[in-house]
């Protein structure tokens, strides 16, 4: 585990990325009380490219599956990169979520895919939420007139 | 002919000189983006194209090996999920009876926690497997679904 947190350049022209423990990861304090799965806290990473290291949370538990929000594909490819064979990440892979007309911003994915239409609370679940960010999502639906459904396409990604 | 049509027959559809250009740019960067992509493609057509054969095997006489189930699983589950997905947009979001029921129980099975090994798992990768085949056999999905998955999958159809 300790040869994890090392940087990895992954060739000329490949930005370098660093992981490292995942409490020094900038949202820790922000992800950890919203997931159910405690646990996955310990086998998570924080994921440096520029300056702010990021928190990747593996898959397990009610966790189906994982997204980090990459922008530039250069960022998008050296997180896959970095992220491919490490144990709780499952088919690294890079999608292009941008909506039409806007810059292009992709996201590293690992774990199931996110089915295409889902609403915000099994969303939450998707992405192993704890039982009270659930709850808010739910209550957040229900005050919309008419039940919205997210396609990944738009959706910002979870923890 | 019309001046519009008349400059439209004139007009080249390509710059020469663009044609005969060689390759600019940070072609590193496109190599990994094409063999990223291809990746990224391939897992979830490869899941679709082997959901026969994973069923199959989830479901056959003899239960897959201890080390199996869980690469089994991911894989049969991710194949699930886009069943599902391909069945609401065939049924335009509102399937009805049967159909309904069988992407139910798809859901609720993919709901499930994945197990991390022993009984739990193999009950698990058996309740998915007995999901998908249910849809399958609805008949809503378009049989060269699967064909064309395997294709794009690079598997031979």
């Amino acid at each position: 585990m300790k040869s994890r947190f090392t940087s990895q350049t992954q060739g000329a022209g490949a930005l370098p990325v660093t992981l490292s423990h995942a409490r020094t990861a900038y949202d820790f304090e922000f992800v950890a009380p919203r997931l159910h799965d405690r646990h996955l806290l310990d086998s998570s990473v924080a994921v440096r490219v520029f300056r702010a290291p990021l928190l990747a949370v593996p898959i397990g538990g009610r966790r189906r599956g994982g997204c980090m929000d990459a922008g530039p594909v250069e960022v998008a490819l050296s997180i896959r990169d970095a992220l491919l064979e490490i144990p709780g990440f499952p088919n690294v892979r890079i999608r292009l979520v941008s909506p039409p007309g806007e810059r292009n911003n992709w996201v590293v994915e690992w774990g199931e895919r996110l089915p295409f239409r889902i609403t915000a609370s099994d969303r939450a679940r998707f992405y192993g939420g704890a039982d009270h960010c659930i709850a808010e999502a739910e209550a957040a639906a229900e005050r919309r007139a008419a039940p919205e459904y997210h396609s990944p396409a738009t959706a910002p990604c979870g923890p | 002919m019309t001046a519009a049509t008349g400059l439209a027959q004139r007009t080249p559809l390509r710059d020469a000189a663009v044609e005969s250009a060689d390759p600019v740019g940070d072609t590193y960067l496109l190599e990994r983006l094409v063999a990223a992509l291809k990746e990224s493609v391939a897992i979830d057509m490869i899941a679709l194209a082997h959901i026969e054969d994973d069923i199959d095997t989830a479901l056959g006489e003899r239960a897959p090996a201890a080390h199996m189930i869980a690469p089994l699983s991911l894989r049969l589950r991710s194949a699930a999920a886009q069943l599902v997905d391909l069945v609401m947009e065939e049924t335009y979001n509102r399937p009805q009876g049967k159909v309904a029921d069988a992407v139910l129980r798809a859901c609720e099975a993919l709901a499930e926690a994945l197990p991390t090994q022993g009984e739990d798992g193999l009950g698990h990768l058996r309740r998915v497997a007995l999901a998908a085949q249910d849809i399958l056999d609805q008949d809503v999905i378009a049989e060269d679904v699967l064909d064309r998955a395997a294709l794009l999958a690079g598997d031979e159809a």
